[in-house]
């Protein structure tokens, strides 16, 4: 109960931001993947910036076991199809949700491809692939 | 509707990344919900997978199993030296039980509403059957089927390439690089060189 | 002396947790872990991108109620 309460404010206050931010605009999307405005990569950069310090403060309080992320033969290949997709439609898997709650109906298409795509490559991969991206955790 | 501060907005969304770890013992990454519950519908519900077992039970059924696959001479063995951190039983109990099918749909469903009360703070809702974006609709040339073909195959890319990756913005582009963890920063180079083609050529069509 | 590999999912892996805590983590890991990897059922899932089951051990054992496993 406590788990599903903490996802259901967290996804909250991140719908909130992301639309507050402008991260699900397609236009201000394209501003920044054409440096045409920074503003979207600068509040990226301070994200992580301010990520970097808090995982380090976690760090010395508790012992946390946080699951690698090495570089296994789909990191490149799927950032690539993924970085494309997104100037395309303008969205990554959480924006098309925001997107949608704002009113924007075309997110519905977005997200139709966004479960299509991923299928596909879970049928691809398993017929064709076999590599670990080093996690057997199911989610 | 005026947009925050870019110094405001990368706190903000660095604050929400870190309640997530705090509340659910897990990195925050969406693409990896999708991904849940399409192995869901693919493979259906878990049957027999222990989703019903204490750590407590399955660590005597482990030893059971241990006993009868190696006989009793390898129960117990000293183990090697490790520079892992420990677990507790309590920690297993609280952090490996994996999440339902229900409980991606509430997160999911949240990005939904937060974006429906953003839109209804910053002065209303804008319905409309593609995107808001000027610049959207003149790359589509202003054709309904262009901007379905944008949608949809970006759509598909994005759900491809993200499972591929094994993470999306979220994932490997906030928590993986701010770990320094060198697939997630391969994959967000990737993405983000990507993008930046993509849109240079879609900006042609303007 | 060429350094064997070991599998790449030990760092995340939920069973390698559970064996640990059971006392018993040396005898799969020299058998599987840090050898004969690719043999381990759980690898061979998580390869495929299939999801993997918490009660999965490396030879295709299913962990049940206190009880003998049965074989998947």
């Amino acid at each position: 109960m406590k788990q599903k309460l903490g996802v259901v404010l967290v996804g909250l206050a991140f719908g909130v931001m992301l639309s507050r931010i402008g991260f699900s605009s397609w236009d201000e999307v394209h501003r920044m993947f054409t440096f045409a405005d920074p503003r979207l990569v600068l509040t990226f950069g301070v994200a992580v910036v301010a990520l970097t310090i808090s995982w380090q403060v976690i760090a010395r309080f508790s012992k946390p076991r946080w699951a690698p992320r090495p570089i296994h033969r789909g990191s490149l290949a799927g950032g690539v199809l993924f970085g494309a997709g997104w100037a395309l439609c303008g969205a990554c898997p959480s924006i098309a949700l925001v997107q949608l709650g704002e009113g924007q109906l075309g997110a519905l298409l977005t997200l139709a491809g966004i479960f299509l795509g991923n299928w596909l490559y879970s049928v691809v991969h398993e017929r064709y692939f076999r590599w670990t991206m080093a996690t057997c955790a199911d989610t | 509707m005026s947009y925050l501060p870019w110094y405001v907005g990368g706190v903000g969304i660095a604050a929400v990344m870190v309640a997530h770890w705090l509340s659910l013992r897990r990195m925050m990454a969406v693409s990896g919900r999708y991904t849940a519950l399409v192995n869901r519908l693919r493979f259906g519900p878990p049957k027999d997978e222990g989703q019903d077992l204490s750590a407590e039970e399955l660590i005597r059924a482990m030893r059971e199993a241990t006993e009868a696959a190696f006989g009793a001479s390898a129960m117990d063995l000293p183990e090697p030296e490790s520079s892992r951190p420990p677990v507790s039983i309590r920690s297993v109990d609280r952090d490996n039980v994996p999440q339902t099918p229900g409980t991606h749909l509430l997160f999911l469903g949240a990005l939904v509403v937060g974006g429906l009360l953003s839109a209804l703070l910053g002065g209303g809702l804008g319905v409309t059957s593609s995107l808001h974006g000027e610049l959207f609709a003149r790359v589509a040339q202003g054709s309904p089927l262009g901007k379905a073909a944008l949608l949809l195959g970006g759509g598909v890319l994005v759900g491809a390439g993200t499972r591929m990756a094994g993470g999306c913005t979220s994932g490997h582009g906030l928590c993986g690089v701010s770990r320094s963890q060198k697939g997630s920063l391969l994959s967000t180079l990737g993405f983000f060189g990507a993008g930046v083609a993509a849109s240079l050529l879609l900006g042609r069509l303007l | 002396m060429p350094r064997r590999p070991e599998c790449p999912n030990t760092l995340s892996c939920e069973m390698y947790d559970l064996l640990k805590l059971a006392g018993t983590l040396a005898i799969w890991k020299t058998n599987y872990c840090t050898s004969d990897f690719e043999r381990c059922e759980r690898h061979k899932l998580s390869s495929s991108g299939r999801p993997v089951p918490r009660n999965l051990l490396p030879n295709g054992v299913l962990l049940r109620h206190l009880s003998k496993g049965e074989r998947t």
